[in-house]
């Protein structure tokens, strides 16, 4: 146990650092320091001398990967690669743009994110187990058809539908849930409310068909069969035996839509007007903001290979045959 | 309807709130509170580097300049803020000598603005300010520890001191002035650059300030954001002077008499040098407790909250007594704007914003009654609810219904498209016979494109344009309406109104250009002219094929070279550009602040300044110099006659449109004078509570039956699926296998 966590612990630092280098890559061959500095100083009047001052004062000024002017291993570490995006090892996670410290930011703003991340896991997953339960109470019926049909209908549809249609109905035509906007402390319950709902739909269809057909493969096995035998109701073989036997691909399903939601869901964000980590990056992307795009990709890659080691985790706790070694 | 009523109550109740949509308490709603929204967060708070739009709601209610707008006054009218009055200026020559007013420029080496300021200016309370009765400073000398954990002002108690406050003194003022110039203020400011070409010894400080500033930075770890205070107040600029505590006096190098304009604007407000004391200290910094953030200011409000969804404006304590005018133009009692003449302002308690990142959801609120204006900073918004009330189209019954405040203005912006001087094929041209072909083309291409059709067919983005006829706004001095003020190259005055030259005409003029039919005469091949926008994605597509088809009026083929801002402006500053399509929103309302965008020395390639076509005319250039110095008056709109006419004729712009505003605000939103220009206008504002309470409750009735409905068509289907259930689990083997046998079960 001890080897594996450690070489997963290897091979995650390799991962993150790897990472850290793809952004500033795809960052900086996108846009330059000058144009941050322009965005930053806005479209007028902006003479060349202000962005040389806001690229010095913000560490933007030397080259981005190699400086041939310094001498010795200044030639590397007097790059704004080093200077600017290595301090992420260190958890350094810097400062916008405009000054605001990102590690304050970034704990500010998980709790919106996680009091939305949270109950959309919990109902999108549980509710998903329960109608995919269902249907197979009514296999090849015509409830059936009508719920698969209605499932790929759920997919085939965008998030952006659900969000729009969920504020029209609810916050407008019904006018039960606030249209968008956000409050700390309780009060946050009713801004939560619609995009959940919003978010939870919008998982159903594809989470409720995959374990759908995960749990049709198991009503075929040998030991459903003995199940039936012994006289269990349909319901008992379906919760204490089929449910149990599929949990391994339902937490390979569930553990990949963590991550996403804690990285926050930029639209729903956005149009709701949550102030979480997706909005966050929505904002560095907006403001050129080298320093927050590369801390919310860390954060979202940190998240992400925890996610997937905990996922290994579940796996023994689930299916006790799984050894991590 | 009883249990719906229950369920209502029972979601009420769980959201905390009186109105189940409400996105705040109905008692504040029925309060003294403004609410907007905003979908980016202001960038600097700091008046040394803000200078954005969106910035504004925030700057100009928390600072003061010297002067601002009147109010309701049009033409826009200057008068003093803090300032007791507008500064007339004293002329100086070379050796100091006073000069009379009406001496010629050329011999005026400065000019001296005394001005004086208003007494009983006095700051919001501030922690930089407090002091304890014995007048120590309870905030200057934190350890880093006392710091740590504190991310607002709000979180250094002002209860202990003895004052928390101060008057704002003319040495305020002259220490603002500094900090344009300084390094040590962490973001550039973008005025610099033009300030010190103006105000006497300010170069020369910005020059001695860098260089003390890199000395500093040379030792420091560049990870440390501490740098020990730089005292401006010691450093000595001879152009400005605090003559005493209300007395201020600055030198600007020449004759420039436009100064005064940038003197109504946040760049020049009272800053106490306790504020840049108090958040130098370490650990300050590592917080964003910074000016940046937090400002400190004589205005009538007072930043108070801010945070990623929410910014907080209160009403300053200290404001001075300020009343609301009393005067105004005709028709300004009838729309209610002259109700609170005399009124101590603010007049609102608190300003709300909070964050919308979609149109949508913004608009969908505004509908609702929860939004007073959607963006305070703004009034260039409303076009498509306009355009619905004026088409009986979607939503302009509710519109009717909601009684809101749609009010078009026209405010000096500009949009046009723009020929780069420098490209061979639509600039200046190198020879006089290339000039003459180059200009007819460009002329040919002004004709063709219809700006006419452009606003009509995006009212959404434009609202009721007009068409620019030359570089000067209507609203502004020098601006001709009528006849007299048509583009006759590409217009023609006909039964009382401006129309547009025919298409033939501008055909005579490819012909003379040396390309009949949109192909070159020398080589036979077809004129290709490349379009830089800035604009893509689909709401910018159809605009760019709009401008392919009126060029291809001419047999002209375009090619659109979209692209985001920043290549765009990259491009701009290189001269790659054919033509472009660009604008400019007026600084100040003066019609130099448009002239000056096509004089040779705002050059983009050559100067990087704000001349994207880098048209160069040494008349026009002598011309602009005259007529800035001049007063408004029939001298000065002769020249600037002269100066539209060269450009009419050169055509280094196809003169496009000059967009039209629409403030949007609630019924029970008072003295709502839609304007761009003046930005303090929040405090004019007034809402009555009471109203936007009873039709928010009257407009967001929750509607609770389709919940009923839902749970009626979950019942249809779960009834015959336990029905089924039960049948499946009685069955026996034998149904078993023959329902197997027939496909209806596994």
């Amino acid at each position: 146990m001890i080897n594996y966590l450690a070489r997963r612990v290897i091979y995650s630092l390799l991962v993150l650092a790897g990472i850290n280098f793809l952004t500033f890559f795809l960052f900086f061959s996108i846009n330059t320091p000058d144009d941050m500095a322009r965005l930053q100083l806005g479209g007028k009047r902006v003479a060349a001398e202000a962005i040389e001052r806001w690229k010095a004062e913000h560490g933007y000024d030397k080259p981005l990967y190699l400086n041939l002017k310094a001498g010795g291993t200044a030639m590397l570490t007097h790059t704004v690669f080093v200077e600017n995006s290595l301090g992420i090892l260190h958890l350094n996670f810097g400062k916008t743009l405009e000054g605001r410290d990102i590690a304050w930011e970034l704990g500010k703003r998980v709790g919106p994110t996680l009091a939305m991340a949270t109950p959309v896991f919990i109902v999108a997953v549980g509710l998903s187990i329960v109608f995919a339960l269902g249907l197979m109470l009514f296999r090849y019926s015509t409830l059936d058809t009508v719920g698969v049909v209605a499932l790929v209908a759920l997919m085939s549809i965008s998030s952006l539908f659900f969000i729009i249609t969920g504020q029209y109905v609810f916050g407008k035509l019904m006018a039960l849930a606030p249209l968008s906007g956000f409050s700390p402390g309780p009060g946050m319950f009713k801004f939560l409310v619609l995009p959940v709902a919003v978010y939870v739909l919008s998982q159903l269809g594809s989470d409720t068909r995959l374990y759908r057909t995960i749990f049709l493969e198991e009503l075929g096995r040998d030991y459903v069969r003995t199940a039936r035998a012994k006289g269990l109701s349909e319901i008992a073989v379906l919760l204490t035996h089929v449910l149990r036997n599929s949990l391994i691909p339902i937490i390979t399903s569930a553990g990949l839509l963590l991550p996403a939601l804690l990285t926050g869901a930029i639209v729903l964000e956005s149009f709701f007007g949550i102030p979480g980590l997706g909005s966050f990056t929505i904002e560095g992307i907006n403001n050129q903001d080298y320093a927050i795009v590369r801390a919310m990709v860390f954060f979202g890659s940190f998240v992400y290979v925890l996610t997937y080691l905990l996922t290994d985790f579940a796996y023994a706790w689930a299916d006790p045959r799984v050894r991590l070694q | 309807m009883g249990w719906e009523f229950r369920l209502f109550a029972a979601a009420a109740l769980l959201g905390g709130c009186d109105v189940a949509n409400a996105p705040y308490p109905l008692g504040d709603i029925a309060g003294n509170v403004f609410y907007s929204s905003f979908s980016e967060r202001p960038k600097h708070l700091d008046p040394v580097s803000s200078y954005s739009l969106n910035e504004t709601p925030w700057t100009y209610a928390t600072y003061e300049p010297l002067l601002h707008y009147h109010y309701l006054k049009r033409p826009y009218t200057l008068e003093g803020l803090t300032a007791t009055e507008v500064p007339i200026p004293r002329y100086l020559d070379k050796d100091g000598k006073t000069l009379p007013e009406d001496a010629p420029t050329e011999q005026i080496a400065t000019s001296v603005y005394t001005i004086r300021l208003r007494p009983g200016i006095r700051y919001q309370p501030h922690p930089s300010l407090a002091r304890n009765a014995a007048g120590q400073f309870l905030y200057h000398d934190l350890k880093p520890e006392q710091i740590a954990g504190k991310h607002s002002v709000l979180d250094f108690p002002l209860d202990r001191a003895a004052t928390s406050t101060r008057d704002a003194t003319a040495a305020d003022y002259a220490y603002q002035i500094k900090r344009l110039a300084s390094p040590w203020v962490p973001t550039p400011s973008p005025i610099y650059n033009l300030f010190n070409q103006y105000i006497v010894g300010l170069k020369e400080l910005g020059d001695r300030l860098k260089v003390e500033h890199a000395a500093a930075l040379k030792d420091r770890n560049p990870r440390d954001l501490y740098l020990p205070w730089k005292d401006l107040r010691d450093e000595p600029l001879s152009g400005v002077q605090a003559l005493d505590d209300s007395t201020l006096q600055i030198q600007v190098i020449g004759k420039y008499p436009q100064f005064k304009y940038w003197l109504a604007m946040a760049f020049i407000v009272p800053i106490p040098w306790e504020a840049d004391r108090f958040y130098v200290q370490r650990g300050m910094a590592e917080n964003s407790l910074n000016i940046n953030n937090w400002p400190v200011g004589t205005g009538a409000f007072m930043l108070t909250e801010q945070s990623a969804y929410r910014y907080v404006l209160k009403r300053n304590p200290n404001f001075r007594e300020v009343r609301y005018p009393s005067e105004g133009m005709p028709g300004d009692a009838e729309h209610g704007w002259l109700a609170d003449a005399g009124k101590r302002l603010p007049l609102l308690d608190q300003i709300v914003f909070n964050l919308e990142k979609e149109r949508e959801p913004a608009e969908a609120k505004l509908m609702q009654g929860y939004y007073d204006t959607p963006d305070l900073s703004r009034i260039d918004i409303g076009f498509s609810l306009l355009k619905e009330q004026m088409d009986n189209t979607g939503r302009s019954q509710t519109l009717r219904e909601h009684k809101l405040q749609l009010v078009p203005a026209n405010e000096p912006t500009s949009g046009y498209i723009g020929f780069n001087m420098l490209d061979p094929v639509v600039g200046m041209g190198d020879t006089p016979e290339q000039q003459i072909r180059n200009r007819k083309l460009r002329q040919a291409m002004s004709i063709a494109t219809d700006w006419e059709e452009y606003y009509a067919v995006f009212f959404d983005t434009y609202g009721p344009s007009e068409t620019a006829m030359g570089p000067v706004p209507p609203g502004l001095f020098g601006y001709r309406a009528g006849q007299a003020g048509i583009n006759p190259i590409t217009h023609i005055w006909k039964d009382g109104h401006a129309v547009r030259r025919p298409l033939d005409d501008a055909k005579r003029l490819m012909i003379d250009a040396g390309y009949a039919d949109g192909r070159d005469v020398k080589t036979g091949k077809p004129l290709l002219i490349f379009y830089d926008s800035n604009g893509v994605g689909p709401a910018y597509q159809a605009r760019l094929n709009w401008q392919v088809k009126q060029l291809a009026k001419l047999g002209i083929q375009t090619e659109v070279r979209a692209s985001d801002y920043n290549r765009f402006q990259e491009r701009m500053r290189k001269g790659n550009e054919q033509i472009y399509f660009w604008g400019w929103s007026a600084d100040f309302p003066d019609p130099e602040n448009f002239l000056f965008l096509l004089t040779t020395s705002q050059g983009k390639v050559k100067y990087d300044g704000e001349n994207a076509s880098n048209y160069a005319n040494p008349e026009y250039d002598e011309l602009y110099i005259k007529m800035r110095a001049l007063p408004d008056g029939p001298e000065r709109q002769q020249v600037i006659d002269r100066m539209v006419s060269i450009v009419r004729e050169d055509a280094p712009w196809s003169f496009g449109i000059f967009p039209g505003s629409v403030g949007i605000y609630q019924q029970w939103v008072h003295n709502a004078k839609p304007t761009q220009v003046i930005q303090d206008r929040s405090k004019y504002l007034r809402v009555d509570g009471t109203l936007r309470a009873q039709k928010v409750t009257e407009w967001n009735k929750p509607k609770v039956w389709p919940l009923g409905l839902a749970l009626i068509a979950l019942g249809i289907v779960l009834w015959p699926a336990l029905k089924l259930y039960k049948r499946r689990e009685a069955a026996n083997a034998r149904t078993t296998r023959i329902a197997v046998a027939s496909g209806r079960m596994s």
